[in-house]
Parts: structure tokens; C-alpha cells; sequence
């Protein structure tokens, strides 16, 4: 009980910090946004074909710009020295993964959210759907524990902004396979049984790796 | 030292595959009095009473050649829909034949190997590019040696290069107590 | 077996079967009626990938054990496993594609085994990049050792994962042997099989070079940062 106290504090905290300074989120959500306007016309999708391309974009572009959010994230941890605070206090180190893991994929959750709108105007795309919060949630899990594990190994490195995504992109593409092959049969107006396979293979990925990366934590920061 | 050997053991190696590769005749390529090639369509196909099939095959100069099928020949053909289909005659005798009957009535035109007699094998001939695939494999070969052999080459250097400074440091005479 | 002569042993059994290998692919072994000269191509494509898969998991293996009893020599292990594995991987890429291009017609196709090899390669070079980026020391090491292990286990997860997209999208493959349905017959598998240990071998070589090149240096280094003598030459 005490344990989910301290995974909460720790949450609230990012994201308190998240509320005041508003750097993940709009990170994620300039960038991704970016992508999306720039397809658009280089692109010059249809909007009958929309549906083949548009998954695959909306995914990759959250891929990259939560790993782009992520190193923002960190970085700015290490420079003011808390999150060595952190690991000076007396907390066992999973506690402190989970945490930070839960104040990373509520942020990445929210932009998923907020970028689905944007790509159904941009592309002419109906994804306002009850299982578009599904695919975006179990998506959006995958990537944040593999994201925070990843983005706090690579944070001291000299080159971490090409580190984080090298590691990072290859690690998750199975869950980005299941988010656009399910996205894409959503988009099509498939019901839940056509991509019920993904689903449940993205949930057996993250539980996988999210026992691996509790498990795995504490050797990644120093003792 | 061992690693003065090493290099040259894996030399001997990449200069063997060279020796290999230059003595290695493709037996499809290479016509010899055993093996001929002939590429053209079909015209006929014939089975007589003793159920031997005989197929006569015509060249684009109009030379028509008869030829007898044997058990053993290796049959690769393509059907209209570019499906691959490959076999031994014995194995499948009928399907082969009407198979083949299927390339004659399209004006396909084949490569078929034979020893003047009959046929050792017969296969689409337009994607047989036997010179070009040569080439691919050639260049697969070299450029894997050439890589495993400069990446050994770059470690024997390195470590030829710690050689010499371990015995530079062991002539020092606090090596012993620093290392310790 | 006295231990100075295990590379020596090692090294020369090699050579021996990687000549022996080569004659076998080159002269004793038919050619193929379907794919033509291009399928001896396989003999070296399929060792190396095969070599590429066991140094993943001998890089996996030794990080665990390095985790375990956090011993300089599993670690030294490892890098030497995905140093060659690199290397491998990269090898296994370029034959495929040099085989693919005269029978299938395309360089690269979206198939499962391809695409889960090329994220194998691009893991063992992030690995790999990761311990040139990172500050050295234990904790360069810990972290490196956490990359392998989760590569080796998403690998296995990769190839689940692009199996079940293919079926969604059968390959777009064109050309003579799009089927790929030859007879693997006996003496292509022997010779295969040959091929196979000769390239294990060869891998396993290539590793133990690279970790005494790797302890040498160690020992070096050390020396230095105890004596504190700065050193140009390294």
C-alpha cells in the first residue's frame, strides 16, 4: 500500500512538473503534428487511400517525437541533479521505475489522445472509434516502459539524442507492427474480432517487457 | 606468438577460394560433348508404345531437335500465373507432361541441357541470366573475405600494437607492483 | 590441454574446414537446377546467418552471467560475441541481398526473416555504439549487458510479430524461384552442414581473437591508471 503511495508521488510529481513547464507533451505533440501536415502534402494522399498510409505515419511519428520527448525529459532531470535525489532516497529502485514509468505513459497516453482529432481532420479519417482509446492504450504502455528504461541508460551518453532512438525504435517495432495493423483495420470500420490478435499480442509485449525492465532497472543507475 | 601464424593461415584460406572459384566450371554453363543446350520452344510431345515421351524442341534458326525424356530428368517450369513448379519426370510423369503440354501451347521458350539424346533437365530459360548470377555470387564471395580478412587484419594489428607496449611496460620495473 | 594452444587449435581447425568447406560449395556439390550458379550463394548466407543468431545469444548468455557475478570476462566475452556478431549481421544482409536480387528480383522485400534481421544488425551495432558513447567503467558495462539481454530477448518477439504481419501481407515476391520450393536434396544439406561448423568455427575464432586483443588491452589500461602515466599510444 505504502509502495503505490510512492509510485503515485512520484507520478504526480512529473507531472506537476509537466503542468508548469508543458515539455513532453508539446514536444510529442509539435512534432508529431509536424509530421502529419508534412505528409500530407508531400505525400499527396488521397483520402480514399488514405486509410493504408495514415497508420503507419500516426505511429512512426509518435515513435520518434516520444523519443525526442523522452531525452527533453531526462536531460533536464540529470541537469538539475533530481534524479539522483531520487535515488539517494530510501526507495526500492522498482518503486521508482514504475513511477517514473506512470508519469511518462500518462503524457504519452494525452498526446495520443490529442493527435488522434488532429489526424482525423488532416487526413479525412474517421478514427473517433471506443477502440482507438484501446489500440492507443496498450500501444501507448509498450512504448513508455521500454521509452523510460531506454531514455534513463542513454541519458548520460555523449550522443544520446541519435542513442535513444537507435536503441529505442528497433526494441519496440513489434508493438508499432500492432498498432498500425490494427489501426489500419479500425480505419477500414473492422469490428474488435479482426484485430483482436494484435491487441493481445501487444498486451503479452507488454507485460513481457514490462516485468523484463522492472526486473532489469536497478542495474542501469549507479549504486 | 601464434598470431604471427593466424594471419597468414586465414590468407591461405582467402587465396584457396580464389583457386576454387577460378577452377569451378558450372556444369549448366560449360557445354561439352555430355551436356548440350539447347533454347527453344516446343513443338510436339510424343509418347510412343514403349512409354518413352519424346519432345521436339525447335531453335529460333528453325533447327528442330527430337529428344527423349528420361526417369531422371530435372523438369522447372512456370505456370501462367509465374508459380514456379519443380520436379523429377518419374516422380510426377503425367502432371510433367501436361505441364510441358501447357509451355507448348504458350510458345514458352526453354533451356533444355541434353547429351544430344535425351534430356538431363529443362527449365524456363528468360530468367536464366547465367552469366549476371555468376557475377552475384562472385561478388558475394570477395566482398565477404574481404571483409572477415580486414577486420582480422585490423585486430592482429591491435594487438601486435599491445604487444609491444606490455613488453615496453614489463621492461619498467614498477610493472610488477602496479599491476598487482 | 595446455591453454596457449587453444587459439593455435582453434585457429588452424578453421582453416582446415573452411578450405575443406569452400571445395565442397565450389567443386563437390551439384548446382542446383532451379536457382542456377546464384544457390551456392546459400551456403555462405546460411552459415553466417546462423553464426549472426549464436553470437546474439552467446552476447545474452554472457551479460547474464556478467549481471550475475559481475566478472571482467563476461564482459569481455560479450562485446568480442557482438563485435562479430556485427559483422556477421552485416555479412548476412549483403549475401541475402546479392541472392535475392537475380531469384526474386528485388533487393529487399518486407518478409519476416529479413526484416527481423535487419533489427538484429541494427541492435548489435546500437550495442555496440552504446560502449563507445558511455563513459567507461562498470556502469558502461551494466547498461551494455541490459541492451543485450533485451535484445536477445526481443529478437525471437520481432520475428513472432513480422510472421503475423505477413500473413496480413503476403510478400510481393517476383521471379523464377518466388515458390523457393527446390529439392533440398542430400548433398546440398551436407553440404550446408559443413559449412555450418566451418563458419562457427570461424565465429568463434573471430571472438576469441577479439577478447585477447580485449584482456591485453584491459591489463594495459589498468596499469596506466594505476601508475598514472599518460599514454599516447593508445
Amino acid at each position: 500500500m505504502k509502495s503505490l503511495k510512492t509510485i503515485w508521488l512520484i507520478a504526480k510529481n512529473d507531472m506537476a512538473l509537466e503542468l508548469r513547464r508543458r515539455e513532453v507533451v508539446l514536444t510529442i505533440l509539435g512534432f508529431s503534428t509536424l509530421v502529419f501536415i508534412i505528409f500530407t502534402f508531400t505525400l499527396d494522399i488521397k483520402t480514399y487511400e488514405s486509410q493504408k498510409f495514415v497508420p503507419g505515419i500516426f505511429w512512426s511519428a509518435i515513435a520518434f517525437a516520444y523519443a525526442l520527448g523522452l531525452n527533453k525529459r531526462f536531460a533536464s532531470e540529470i541537469e538539475n541533479g533530481t534524479f539522483e535525489g531520487l535515488l539517494l532516497a530510501p526507495i526500492s529502485r522498482d518503486i521508482i521505475f514504475i513511477g517514473k514509468f506512470l508519469g511518462n505513459f500518462c503524457f504519452l497516453f494525452i498526446s495520443t489522445l490529442i493527435s488522434l482529432p488532429i489526424t482525423t481532420i488532416l487526413f479525412n479519417i474517421s478514427l473517433f472509434r471506443i477502440e482507438s482509446l484501446l489500440i492507443c492504450l496498450v500501444i501507448s504502455v509498450g512504448l513508455s516502459t521500454l521509452g523510460t528504461l531506454f531514455a534513463i541508460m542513454t541519458v548520460r551518453v555523449r550522443a544520446k539524442e541519435i542513442m535513444l532512438p537507435l536503441l529505442f525504435l528497433p526494441a519496440i517495432s513489434p508493438l508499432l507492427l500492432a498498432g498500425v495493423e490494427s489501426m489500419s483495420e479500425l480505419t477500414i470500420g473492422s469490428n474488435y474480432s479482426e484485430f483482436k490478435t494484435w491487441i493481445s499480442f501487444a498486451v503479452a509485449y507488454d507485460l513481457l517487457f514490462f516485468v523484463i525492465s522492472v526486473f532489469l532497472f536497478h542495474y542501469t543507475v549507479q549504486e | 606468438m601464434i598470431y604471427r601464424y593466424q594471419t597468414k593461415l586465414l590468407v591461405s584460406i582467402f587465396l584457396a577460394s580464389i583457386y576454387f572459384f577460378s577452377v569451378n566450371v558450372d556444369p549448366i554453363v560449360a557445354e561439352t560433348p555430355e551436356k548440350k543446350i539447347t533454347n527453344g520452344f516446343i513443338t510436339n510431345i510424343v509418347t510412343n508404345e514403349e512409354n518413352t515421351t519424346i519432345i521436339s524442341v525447335t531453335e529460333s534458326d528453325g533447327k528442330t531437335s527430337n529428344l527423349k525424356i528420361n526417369p531422371e530428368t530435372n523438369i522447372g517450369i512456370e505456370s501462367v500465373a509465374g508459380e514456379r513448379w519443380v520436379s523429377i519426370f518419374s516422380e510426377k510423369p503425367q502432371e510433367s507432361i501436361t505441364r510441358l503440354k501447357d509451355q507448348q501451347s504458350r510458345l514458352i521458350v526453354l533451356t533444355v541441357v541434353h547429351d544430344g539424346e535425351s534430356i538431363l533437365s529443362i527449365s524456363n530459360a528468360d530468367k536464366r541470366d547465367l552469366e549476371l548470377n555468376l557475377q552475384y555470387l562472385f561478388i558475394v564471395f570477395m566482398i565477404a573475405w574481404i571483409v572477415f580478412f580486414a577486420y582480422i587484419f585490423y585486430l592482429s594489428r591491435r594487438q601486435n600494437a599491445i604487444n609491444r607496449d606490455i613488453k615496453l611496460l614489463k621492461s619498467q620495473p614498477s610493472y610488477e607492483k602496479e599491476t598487482k | 590441454m595446455n591453454r596457449s594452444h587453444f587459439p593455435f587449435l582453434l585457429n588452424t581447425l578453421t582453416t582446415i574446414s573452411m578450405v575443406f568447406a569452400i571445395w565442397m560449395v565450389f567443386l563437390w556439390v551439384p548446382t542446383e537446377t532451379n536457382q542456377g550458379a546464384v544457390q551456392r550463394i546459400l551456403y555462405i548466407h546460411v552459415p553466417i546467418a546462423w553464426g549472426a543468431m549464436v553470437s546474439i545469444c552467446i552476447v545474452a548468455v554472457a551479460s547474464i552471467l556478467y549481471l550475475h557475478n559481475r566478472s571482467a570476462k563476461w564482459d569481455r566475452i560479450a562485446v568480442s560475441s557482438a563485435e562479430a556478431g556485427a559483422i556477421f549481421g552485416s555479412m548476412m544482409l549483403f549475401s541475402g541481398m546479392m541472392w535475392a536480387r537475380p531469384v526474386w528480383g528485388v533487393f529487399w522485400t518486407g518478409e519476416a526473416k529479413l526484416v527481423t534481421t535487419l533489427i538484429l544488425f541494427l541492435l548489435f551495432v546500437a550495442y555496440l555504439m552504446f560502449r563507445n558513447y558511455f563513459p567507461e567503467g562498470i556502469q558502461q558495462k551494466k547498461i551494455a549487458a541490459v541492451i543485450g539481454i533485451i535484445g536477445a530477448i526481443d529478437t525471437p518477439v520481432i520475428y513472432f510479430a513480422a510472421n503475423l504481419w505477413e500473413r496480413a501481407h503476403p510478400p510481393l515476391v517476383t521471379g523464377p524461384a518466388s515458390d523457393g520450393d527446390s529439392l533440398l536434396s542430400g548433398s546440398i544439406e551436407l553440404t550446408l552442414f559443413v559449412s555450418a561448423v566451418a563458419f562457427s568455427l570461424l565465429l568463434f575464432s573471430l571472438i576469441n581473437l577479439r577478447y585477447s586483443v580485449h584482456k591485453s588491452e584491459d591489463a594495459v589500461n589498468l596499469f596506466y591508471r594505476n601508475s598514472s602515466i599518460e599514454s599516447n599510444t593508445l
